[in-house]
């Protein structure tokens, strides 16, 4: 929001109570719900028992749910860790004007329109070594590649699958940032006879440095979530090698109807997200402004 | 720049465009095949080209009505994200009052909810209110996060629409409704992309 000076108006909130109800009834009222199951023991529609935080302490000891939250952890840092310097290796490789960069922009970002689930089904097709392009070529390399027998290549696979849909956004975020960047600051690094490594470290990355926040957030959040394309592709095996939270959770709540710990993990998710998101969002505001301090020495 | 880092840059674009475009090229091919030729051979090239899957698509009950389901439904999340998010929107970026800053970054709060999360609590409020199976029900459980992101999109955009415009509006004499849909209504497309 901007921080201009906006009349003090109360009846304002009026203005914003058709969002509260439907958000109301679309977020709290099922929030609630999930709060009120996590801390009873419900036998039957008739008859329910309250059982404290017995669920919350039942979960916090299951073994599954620490090996998917380690899968979940190490798979997410993975995306960060190859999406976000392909991102930027893309921003700074895409033309900055002319009929070429329109066509790259168009050519990058269709992988951003694909709905989740097509993804997951274009990848099984391609993945496959009978009739898909990258299991046939992979296996013509003589590499015994099968993304359903072996848990390495699923969870590369899945990986792999991650990349391709969403380095767009790392990269068209940073294209946005690298364009904002005025000539005359170019102009000043040559004259100072700046290398193209301190171009990069001290002129545009700093630049990029608000739009990558946002990539990091977004990604980082998305991928913790992820549920639609590991389902379609692998449906979580071989095993459950590539069994994410999001898919822990709902084999909890709808293939075993263990209602009560499924809420209670449900919560236990949120503040988990809720929280990641918060350090992340400090701790990259704080290497942000050592960067500023950093620059002007 | 010297030459050759531009060439080395145009190496990984190129790369990165076949990337891109392999998987989704795989698909176009096959769409193009019959199902004896994908099973029987393996082609980088359509051997004998049809158009019969895609009259299959677009003739066949089964598969075109989840087409038409998708847009009944987006027609509807539209509308009403669209017509709960305007005011909202424009309350946050024209006025200040108790509580603005929090109410719209727990708004946020929403978009971070894993979807998962809800989907015991839905299955159980829409059976009891009788929406399951219908378009409305998932029409609405789709608002839980495109209406934050919609206040969202929309209050950038409403400031950056100068409130000197809606004080000539008022001086016109339009009525607050009627300034409302004359102001942003007209620059109603910019809203309709996302």
């Amino acid at each position: 929001m901007s921080t201009t000076i906006k009349p003090v108006n109360q009846k304002a909130w009026f203005l914003i109570l058709p969002v509260l109800i439907c958000v109301a009834f679309s977020a709290i009222v099922p929030l609630m719900t999930v709060v009120n199951y996590s801390v009873q023991d419900i036998i039957s529609p008739e008859r329910r028992v309250f059982v404290g935080t017995e669920w919350f302490a039942a979960i916090m000891r299951d073994e599954e749910l620490h090996s998917a939250l380690l899968r979940q952890l190490t798979f997410s840092l993975s995306v960060l860790a190859v999406e976000l310097p392909l991102g930027i290796l893309l921003a700074l490789s895409m033309p900055a004007q002319g009929w070429k960069a329109s066509a790259v922009l168009v050519i990058v970002s269709l992988s951003l329109l694909i709905p989740w689930n097509v993804v997951g089904t274009i990848w099984q097709i391609f993945g496959r070594t009978d009739i898909g392009l990258m299991g046939a070529a992979l296996q013509g390399l003589g590499i015994d590649y099968s993304y359903t027998g072996n848990a390495t290549h699923a969870w590369l696979t899945v990986l792999l699958m991650d990349v391709w849909h969403w380095t767009p956004l790392v990269g068209l975020l940073g294209y946005a940032g690298l364009r904002s960047i005025p000539d005359a600051y170019y102009q000043a690094a040559s004259i100072d006879g700046a290398s193209k490594f301190a171009v990069f470290r001290y002129v545009q990355l700093p630049k990029m440095r608000g739009v990558l926040m946002i990539a990091v957030l977004l990604r980082f959040m998305d991928s913790f979530m992820i549920y639609t394309e590991p389902f379609v592709l692998t449906g979580g095996g071989p095993g459950n090698s590539t069994t994410f939270l999001s898919q822990f959770l709902t084999i909890k709540a709808v293939g075993q109807f263990d209602i009560g710990p499924a809420a209670a993990f449900s919560l236990i998710y949120f503040l988990i997200i809720l929280l990641l998101c918060f350090i992340l969002y400090n701790w990259m505001q704080r290497v942000g402004t050592q960067d500023k301090e950093g620059g002007h020495e | 720049m010297n030459k050759t880092g531009f060439e080395k840059r145009n190496l990984f674009m190129v790369l990165y465009i076949v990337f891109a475009l392999l998987p989704v090229y795989w698909m176009v091919n096959m769409s193009f095949k019959t199902n004896e030729e994908i099973l029987a051979s393996f082609s980088l090239f359509p051997q004998h080209f049809t158009w019969a899957n895609y009259k299959t698509i677009l003739t066949d009950a089964s598969w075109y009505s989840g087409y038409i389901n998708s847009l009944i439904y987006v027609g509807i999340n539209t509308v009403i994200s669209i017509t709960v998010a305007l005011p909202a929107a424009y309350a946050f970026s024209r006025y200040s009052f108790l509580g603005d800053k929090h109410v719209f970054f727990w708004l946020l709060t929403n978009r971070m909810t894993p979807p998962a999360v809800f989907l015991l609590p839905f299955f159980q409020l829409y059976s009891t209110v009788g929406l399951m199976d219908t378009h409305i029900a998932v029409a609405l459980a789709h608002l839980l996060f495109n209406v934050p992101l919609a206040v969202w999109i929309l209050e950038g955009f409403m400031s950056g629409i100068p409130r000197e415009i809606d004080e000539t509006a008022y001086i016109d004499g339009y009525s607050f409704p009627a300034f409302f849909v004359k102001i942003f209504g007209s620059s109603g497309e910019s809203v309709g992309r996302f």
